[in-house]
């Protein structure tokens, strides 16, 4: 079994104008471009939500009950993390130093909200497919597909591809 | 044993393409809720029609808990802990082929423990994902549950493969022999319950303080490999018979399929390390067959 581990080190709370809209209620996972650095892999991500009043007052934080699910191709490894841990500090040399987490002080349990966060992991040999999805407690996201071969991304949902309107990832 | 997670054949009604995970009552008391995932993984026939094919969803599958009041995460891959070369079955879902296999296992055996507070599972494989069940915290510790014996069979069951994964064969014993009064756990072939109980019985003697208690743990695992041996042997003579009948091609593959599975199964029990301590026994007979003193 591949003995890989995710980090997600960077996440903000600024890219509301740049994000891709989300058209209901629900939980959306998109992806940026891939790259490569010093045998890591980079995989800028956004998370958007919706949700009706109701169930995000429910809700202490919406942010933090955000859980990314990871797993590689067949017999690969899989993991699941939170995408927001209130209680991680993120170190002042990552790219999207914030501050400590008592001051981040943004308010996250809106009806509708964005983060944007850098998935990390080592360089898989070969060139597997990734696949990547987002749950909020009992709602799951659409699923990403990330081949490294090819470079393509796929989004499904409910199994079936579906259009999904961002440059980086043509659905097919 | 064959596997401690069993992989199950699928039921034929109210299934649909994907992922689906059944809803635990089947499971019987609550203590079992929270510990077994069971379901069925349903493709195009046309994405499982090799075994390489479908042994490598099964790699694929999946599961990941979390937490609903903290968020707690993990995942893990569900194969591993099971078992390949399932048995997979052809259904029709809006008149197209499908394949399936239903599959059954113990959260512990992913991740070592249940969570204590209520938590959500859900299970992946590549583009699949199934819904999201939400499951009581564990409801009694293992002492408790270990104390508990006298519930339905399918409780039984679940003690029994708890017991054995504590360790506990001997204790696993008697669960085993609960679980068999109802006729169709024993007598369902893929489930290989009877096969693993006589595991269990051959493990325990290892424990075994005195004589005359070996030769009963020899004799209750030399029954139950017995029954399982006329099992598998009634159901090849039937595949053979309806062989013979020359039926229609597809169908004659499936029953050529099916034969396979149960010889390579019986082959595989013949070996099995967990029986060594009945194979050393004078009422062993490399036949699978139980000397007539030991029965």
């Amino acid at each position: 079994m591949e003995d890989r581990h995710l980090r997600l080190h960077s996440f903000s709370y600024d890219v509301q104008p740049l994000s891709p809209p989300i058209d209901g209620p629900g939980v959306r996972l998109w992806a940026g471009k891939t790259r490569t650095q010093n045998g890591q892999l980079h995989l800028p991500m956004y998370a958007t939500w919706q949700l009706a009043e109701p169930d995000s007052a429910a809700l202490r934080d919406v942010g933090e009950a955000l859980v990314l699910h990871a797993s590689g191709s067949a017999g690969g490894w899989a993991e699941a993390v939170k995408l927001i841990d209130p209680d991680k500090e993120v170190d002042e040399y990552e790219p999207n130093y914030r501050g400590n987490p008592d001051r981040w002080g943004h308010p996250m349990n809106l009806s509708t909200g964005t983060v944007s966060f850098t998935a990390t992991l080592p360089q898989p040999q070969g060139a597997p497919t990734l696949y990547f999805h987002l749950t909020l407690l009992q709602r799951v996201s659409n699923l990403l597909a990330l081949d490294l071969q090819s470079g393509e991304g796929r989004s499904f949902l409910e199994g079936a591809p579906h259009a999904f309107p961002n440059a980086d990832i043509p659905p097919r | 044993m064959l596997s401690r997670t069993p992989i199950f054949l699928p039921a034929s009604e109210g299934l649909a393409a994907g992922i689906s995970l059944f809803e635990s009552s089947k499971l019987g008391a609550a203590r079992a809720r929270a510990e077994w995932v069971q379901g069925a993984l349903i493709l195009p026939a046309a994405e499982a029609d090799t075994s390489a094919r479908r042994d490598r969803w099964l790699c694929a599958l999946t599961l990941s808990v979390v937490t609903e009041k903290d968020q707690l995460a993990a995942a893990a891959k569900v194969v591993p802990q099971a078992t390949l070369g399932s048995v997979w079955r052809e259904v029709k879902i809006a008149a197209r082929p499908h394949r399936a296999v239903e599959f059954a296992f113990d959260i512990r055996d992913a991740f070592g423990d249940v969570p204590k507070e209520p938590f959500y599972i859900h299970l992946s494989a590549e583009r699949h994902i199934s819904a999201i069940q939400r499951r009581e915290g564990a409801p009694a510790p293992a002492a408790a549950l270990m104390g508990k014996e006298g519930g339905g069979a399918l409780d039984s069951l679940s003690i029994a493969y708890a017991l054995c994964r504590a360790g506990n064969h001997a204790r696993a014993l008697n669960a085993f022999r609960t679980a068999f009064t109802q006729d169709d756990i024993p007598a369902d072939l893929d489930r290989p319950h009877l096969f693993n109980a006589a595991c269990a019985a051959s493990l325990a003697i290892a424990k075994a303080t005195d004589a005359p208690t070996r030769e009963k743990l020899v004799a209750q695992s030399l029954k139950w490999l017995d029954e399982d041996f006329k099992l598998a042997h009634e159901r090849l003579s039937e595949i053979w018979r309806e062989l013979s009948r020359a039926p229609e091609e597809e169908a004659r593959q499936r029953l050529v399929a099916q034969r396979q599975v149960l010889t390579d199964e019986l082959d595989a029990r013949a070996t099995d390390p967990d029986l060594a301590a009945v194979r050393e026994s004078s009422a062993w007979r490399p036949s699978g067959k139980p000397a007539p003193a030991a029965r």
